[in-house]
């Protein structure tokens, strides 16, 4: 519990247990499938930007390309059933086991590369993959999967016609993996992994092996984006290349992140609430004027790289920070 | 090239390197015996620093040898020379910004698995550094460039190093501070540390040095003691002024 709660104070603790208890009766609150839906979502983007923070916001490595390895966990359960009625619990934890193999080993010679060259390099591939499972006849080309399946054992399958149980089931996985994160922020890895995002060249003259780091947070960062991509394929039950593996993907992923608070531990969930409420609900209203919901993102991240470059988690500090100037400003 | 007849710790021979197909060091020897604390002096783009990034395994060097203890070091990863005792502060600090000073150190002490002799290190440290110790909650990031440099030596001295390999400590800060800089590397040394220092800043430096070389255009062509050097006439010409 104190590696959990150790660094907060009181108010926090509470705010976050007023947070919880609210998830944990929201969808009750709420019964409408609209709100249900976008509960789900958020959970799972959740889950997508902590994943891709562990490599982005802690290790300083900006990749781009996290889309292929939310397609590779969508595949690793969509595939599995379709060929060997592979139940989910096992495919799930499989494709995550696959994706920090195939992080390990595009990793090994793309990790060298830094900054821009990184990006691109991962936005590249990640297209290759989407071109590669759109051509190949065994991924059923750019059909998609369909899971969908009346016959099958719901526990056993993980498909309930009750969204709630997904809910529940998916905001249990998201809080597991928000405590392993957090854990993990507080230990040594997480440390070295901020000095290589610091300076590679000072953490390499300390005695660090950055290479190796590097890899380890691209590996698990890979591994919880899977995961993140097989709980979407478990709830739509059905996806398809162009749907999971585009940059457009790739990009919400980082915006996440970026929104909530890089390099923070909550900051992925704020993101994921405001990013999936304003798509949800542009799309919804404003979806007759195609592309305006991009338009109104845009804007968004402008401000935020803007004004909140640490990200929506830093308003509240950078609000009392104005308030003090201003207090300063009057007694003067 | 040898100039004092202690133990060798370092020893480079005819060392060339460069990046790419440009070669900017063509022939730099030199050798630092143990406990020393050796200079190596030059102008802007003379080599410097590119002798230290092939000495710290950052660039290969293309031909030449670098001995370490005896042994050659050509090819071995800067990590590892770190944990062979080589500790190296970088030009122009490069501490890790968001991390807290004490985090720095604690970075700096990566290779210490000890938890009794880390706290130890950190003890020595601060006593050494008490101006370091006084901000060990902030972040590093928004500490003074003399702090700064101060905690980029003091993280390289938690590693409990061989040799501390100083990259223009005096870079970027006033005069009344280099010389404070320069106090705590004397103090460094005679804690028996060998101390590898590089310097535009000549007539600071060579009032302290054991040793040391002046490098042009790649190539070491003046040496010896640190007083010998202030009365150099070329020296004193090229880096002195006058």
């Amino acid at each position: 519990m104190k590696a959990i709660f150790g660094d907060m104070n009181k108010k926090q603790v509470v705010l976050l247990v007023v947070i919880l208890a609210f998830a944990l009766i929201a969808p009750q609150i709420f019964s409408s499938l609209f709100v249900r839906n976008l509960l789900i979502l958020i959970v799972i983007w959740s889950i997508l930007g902590m994943g891709w923070n562990v490599m982005g916001g802690y290790c300083g490595q900006v990749s781009n390309g996290h889309s292929m390895y939310y397609g590779l966990g969508a595949y690793s359960v969509g595939l599995t059933l379709q060929y060997f009625k592979l139940t989910p619990w096992i495919a799930i934890p499989l494709g995550m086991c696959l994706a920090a193999c195939f992080a390990w080993v595009i990793g090994k010679p793309i990790l060298r590369l830094k900054g821009h060259a990184f990006a691109i390099c991962t936005m590249a591939l990640a297209e290759c993959m989407r071109y590669i499972c759109v051509n190949l006849k065994f991924t059923n080309g750019a059909k998609g999967v369909s899971m969908f399946n009346k016959k099958l054992n719901s526990v056993l399958y993980l498909q309930f016609k009750d969204s709630r149980i997904y809910y529940y089931l998916y905001l249990a996985i998201m809080l597991a993996v928000l405590i392993i994160i957090k854990i993990l922020s507080k230990r040594k890895f997480f440390y070295y992994l901020r000095t290589i995002k610091g300076n590679e060249d000072a953490a390499a003259s300390v005695g660090i092996d950055v290479s190796k780091y590097k890899i380890r947070a691209y590996m698990l960062s890979a591994a919880i984006v899977s995961l993140g991509g097989s709980l979407y394929a478990q709830y739509m039950l059905y996806f398809d290349p162009a749907s999971m593996m585009t940059l457009n993907v790739s990009m919400m992923i980082v915006l996440v992140a970026v929104m909530g608070g890089i390099g923070t531990v909550l900051g992925p969930i704020l993101g994921a609430v405001i990013i999936e409420c304003l798509s949800e609900y542009t799309r919804s209203f404003l979806g007759r004027f195609g592309g305006l919901d991009m338009v109104l993102y845009g804007v968004l991240v402008i401000i935020i790289v803007l004004f909140l470059p640490g990200g929506l988690l830093t308003l509240p500090a950078k609000i009392r920070e104005w308030a003090d100037r201003r207090k300063a400003g009057v007694t003067k | 090239m040898s100039l004092s007849d202690k133990k060798k710790i370092i020893e480079v021979k005819n060392l060339r390197a460069g990046y790419g197909y440009v070669e900017v060091v063509h022939d730099v020897s030199f050798s630092v015996g143990e406990g020393e604390i050796l200079a190596i002096l030059g102008s802007n783009g003379a080599g410097k620093t590119s002798t230290l990034r092939a000495l710290t395994g950052e660039i290969k060097p293309m031909g030449g040898e670098i001995l370490y203890e005896g042994k050659s070091i050509v090819g071995v990863t800067p990590y590892k020379l770190a944990q062979m005792g080589l500790s190296m502060v970088p030009e122009g600090r490069h501490l890790f910004g968001d991390l807290s000073v004490q985090d720095n150190l604690l970075m700096g002490a990566y290779l210490i698995k000890d938890q009794n002799q880390l706290h130890k290190n950190l003890d020595e440290v601060y006593k050494l550094f008490p101006r370091v110790k006084e901000r060990a909650k902030q972040t590093a990031r928004t500490l003074s460039g003399g702090e700064q440099q101060m905690v980029a030596i003091a993280r390289g001295m938690m590693m409990n190093p061989k040799v501390l390999i100083l990259d223009e400590p005096s870079l970027g800060l006033m005069p009344k501070l280099v010389g404070e800089i320069f106090e705590f590397v004397k103090e460094i040394a005679r804690m028996g540390i060998t101390i590898l220092i590089v310097e535009q800043n000549a007539s600071e430096t060579l009032k302290f040095a054991d040793y040391a070389y002046v490098i042009q255009n790649g190539e070491t062509v003046i040496s010896g003691t640190g007083a010998e050097l202030l009365t150099n006439e070329d020296v004193k010409k090229a880096y002195l002024g006058g």
